[in-house]
């Protein structure tokens, strides 16, 4: 078959027009990227999340699990990615709220638009059950008396339990012993070993490895442990939460962000993902688009200027 | 007694036998794919067992586990290339087998040295798991970089043809892995500006590139296209047991340090089974005939990596502290059936433990059924024309360099280093020496500098005697050295016409 120069012209024009078609968003499978392995806890959530968020989108979704150097490579590739709605970008704050202030990296939190807010778990202070520190006011008043005796675990520069422990040292006026293990599990297992003697991680770690709990870092009690005191009881004035949830690209064009947020906000309130979500022990935390860009904004502002006043700032 | 009749009751399902059956014959799949490995096999069966009751779930994650390990010494030793970094030390007796026309035969040794490997520590983890958790407890930063010390002395004896190559090989591998992010500060080093280095280099992408890759390269330069060395002939041989009872020894010693590496979190398969070979190099009965074609080097490398299989479920079950990637993929796997793997769960659940250990026996025997009926089809690819072999390696290994972190660039790394490993080639450098670099590297700094921060930056504080555990360990660090460097020194000194 020969084609004319019209009908040319008009198959030219067809392979044009997915760029004016984003109505009928959408049209292929969506791919989820989660800057950590395969595996791990927030990859766990996301492919928890995928197959009610797929229903609900009326779209296919993968999950990509790209990763590296803190989750930073994964954020890149998302933030890179063609604004279209067919990429979104699922993880913790650290690769965009904290991690753009520490060194040089190709995006910020503006790089992305916030879909919503899936889970969110406060930070908590915990020894193990034996400990000589019965309380928050006994860790805090040692680490005073006696500076570098006192090993604090926790898992590298930068993450949420560092931020964590910047605050406690603001606190106290004393140089902490901060000893960098790479994963919360074999923090655990330097304090249950005795090798360090205190650690902050989600309240889960816990419940997980029979620790006792000093204090919470949340905004309100933490949910397993409404007793525990709130740090703020004790002067310090820093919240501390993982808030894992869903980005787009920035520039994702309106009508795709609607489709995309009210289909999360759907899937959010369905009994089947809260009771699978539960199952792993997360307890869902829903926020809306606007709600959780609000915080994740509210939170780079707060970790500059801690992470700022101990000279970790770019 | 009541508890081990419940235990068989909860397995003898025939759900448990199809998930046993099943997740063997992917596992040996994935795991001879390439670039895939372990954690991946896990995880595409994860989605799978949330609609299962709770031991053929376990089953099948069993299965996949012990039969992926074993699956990598499959590709290891028909082309050269380990399908996954816990079967590169394999590679080393294993292919020279297969060049000898025995690939069959070398195939029936990985087996039967897997199972015993695989056996052995499940029985360790049965009868002494919680008190062995509580070693690894105390198994701290300090005594972690003491065995890392250990475990580098593999270097030389991994060495063939020159040390002083295999030991510049081994900084090499050092070097290549502070690339990347620093775990203590969070500072990046060495990507000169090129962000997507700033994550450094995978290993999966580095294995593949070093053995697959730069097999490819190295076959289409020597240009032998036509009847090359599949003479072998296809199918499964088994070993005989006199040959076998020749050595048991060295099968003994590889299930043990298998078992006990896997205990202790944070090292893994593939320092389990280079330490294994370097044993063997020192002590096995036919330690002269290693690295050409001596099945005993395959018994030493697969006994060791498959007995991490049970000895990485002892802080994985009894603390709830998973060792490796693969066993937290594992872990998380268990948590979704509703078991918290912890301190409490042999105490609170009993039958249930028994029953996974009963599966985790039973899976390494499906790795046998399994081995015997599957790989016949398997070395068939010896049988393949050369150029068509060669492009199915390149296509398998392109794919298993991608999904190793998703990103075009670690296909590029991955060729890059088929390039570095075929000139090492040529030159006659060995290249595990590499690969241990580059496992051990992380952890030994990683450990060093947690040990100088909890003594204050005393270095002379890491051998005293208050930790036992850490000078015994370079104790035996440096006898280790100093004898195997002797040990590859001598022959040297014949050679060139010294008498001793």
């Amino acid at each position: 078959m020969k084609l004319s120069v019209k009908q040319m012209f008009s198959a030219v024009c067809l392979a044009l027009v997915p760029g004016l078609a984003l109505a009928d968003y959408p049209e292929k499978p969506v791919t989820i990227i989660v800057p950590w392995s395969a595996g791990g806890a927030t990859d766990l959530v996301a492919r928890t999340v995928e197959p009610v968020l797929s229903e609900k989108l009326g779209a296919d979704m993968v999950v990509s699990n790209v990763t590296g150097a803190s989750g930073t490579i994964g954020a890149a590739e998302a933030a890179r990615a063609k604004p279209d709605g067919y990429t979104i970008f699922f993880t913790p704050q650290g690769p965009v709220t904290i991690q753009p202030q520490l060194r040089n990296i190709p995006y910020s939190l503006d790089s992305f638009v916030a879909i919503g807010r899936v889970y969110s778990s406060p930070y908590m202070t915990m020894v193990v059950e034996d400990s000589e520190f019965a309380t928050m006011e006994d860790l805090l008043a040692a680490t005073k008396e006696r500076p570098g005796e006192i090993n604090y675990a926790f898992t590298g520069i930068g993450t949420l339990p560092h931020l964590a422990l910047t605050a406690t040292q603001q606190h106290v006026g004393v140089k902490l012993k901060q000893v960098p293990y790479k994963a919360s599990a074999e923090a655990a297992k330097a304090v249950l070993g005795g090798e360090s003697h205190v650690m902050t991680e989600q309240q889960q770690t816990a419940q997980q490895f029979e620790m006792r709990p000093l204090a919470c870092w949340g905004a309100e009690p933490c949910s397993f442990y409404p007793d525990v005191p709130l740090v703020k009881e004790f002067g310090i004035e820093s919240v501390v939460e993982v808030s894992v949830g869903f980005y787009a690209p920035a520039g994702t064009p309106e009508d795709v962000l609607a489709k995309l947020n009210a289909a999360l906000e759907e899937a959010m309130k369905d009994p089947k993902l809260v009771e699978a979500l539960e199952k792993i022990q997360i307890s869902p935390a829903y926020l809306d688009s606007m709600a959780f860009d609000q915080r994740m904004r509210a939170e780079v502002e707060n970790n500059r200027s801690l992470l700022g006043e101990v000279g970790l700032t770019q | 007694m009541d508890n081990i009749l419940t235990s068989l009751s909860m397995i003898a399902d025939p759900w448990v036998a199809l998930a046993l059956i099943v997740g063997t014959v992917f596992g040996v799949i994935v795991g001879a794919l390439p670039g895939l490995g372990s954690i991946l096999a896990i995880t595409m069966v994860l989605p799978f067992t949330i609609a299962m009751g709770q031991v053929p779930a376990i089953a099948l994650i069993l299965a996949v586990y012990c039969s992926s390990v074993f699956g990598g010494s499959i590709t290891a030793i028909l082309i050269n290339t380990p399908g996954t970094p816990q079967s590169a030390a394999t590679v080393l007796d294993g292919h020279p087998m297969t060049r000898a026309g025995k690939a069959n035969l070398a195939i029936g040794w990985a087996t039967v040295a897997s199972l015993i490997g695989g056996i052995f520590s499940a029985i360790v983890l049965i009868f002494a798991a919680p008190k062995l958790a509580s070693f690894a407890l105390r198994f701290g930063a300090i005594e972690t970089f003491a065995l890392i010390c250990l475990s580098l002395t593999c270097i030389v004896s991994v060495s063939k043809g020159s040390l002083l190559k295999g030991l510049l090989a081994g900084v090499f591998g050092l070097f290549i892995s502070t690339i990347g992010p620093d775990q203590m500060t969070g500072m990046v080093r060495l990507n000169f500006d090129i962000f997507e280095l700033s994550g450094g280099f995978q290993l999966v992408p580095l294995v593949v590139g070093l053995f697959a890759f730069s097999e490819v390269f190295v076959r289409l330069s020597e240009r032998r296209f036509q009847g090359t060395t599949p003479t072998s002939p296809a199918g499964f041989r088994f070993p005989s047991l006199i040959e076998l009872a020749r050595r048991w020894k060295t099968a003994l010693k590889g299930s043990l340090i298998g078992t006990f590496v896997g205990i202790l979190p944070g090292t893994g398969a593939a320092t389990a089974s280079f330490m294994s070979y370097a044993e063997a190099r020192r002590s096995a009965r036919f330690k002269e005939k290693l690295g050409q074609g001596e099945p005993e080097g395959i018994v030493a490398s697969e006994t060791a990596n498959n007995a991490v299989t049970g000895g990485a479920l002892v802080p994985t079950l009894a603390l709830g502290i998973p060792g490796d990637p693969v066993t937290a993929v594992m872990m998380t796997a268990l948590i979704m059936q509703g078991i918290q793997p912890g301190v409490r769960l042999f105490a609170d659940n009993p039958e249930l433990m028994n029953a996974a250990f009963m599966v985790l026996i039973l899976a390494n025997i499906a790795m046998l059924i399994v081995a015997i009926f599957v790989t016949p089809f398997i070395t068939r690819v010896l049988r393949l024309p050369e150029p068509l072999l060669l492009a199915i390696v390149m296509l398998l290994s392109t794919v298993g360099a991608y999904s190793a972190t998703g990103r075009m660039i670690d296909v590029f790394i991955s060729i890059c280093f088929g390039v570095l490993g075929f000139i090492l080639r040529i030159a006659a450098v060995p290249i595990a020496p590499i690969v241990i670099g580059v496992v051990l590297g992380p952890i030994f700094e990683e450990s060093l500098r947690q040990g100088l921060i909890i003594t204050d930056g005393h270095f002379g504080a890491f051998w005293s005697m208050d930790r036992p555990i850490a000078l015994t360990l370079i104790i035996v660090a440096v006898f280790m050295f100093l004898v195997s460097i002797l040990g590859e020194l001598k022959p040297r000194r014949r050679e060139l016409g010294y008498s001793d």
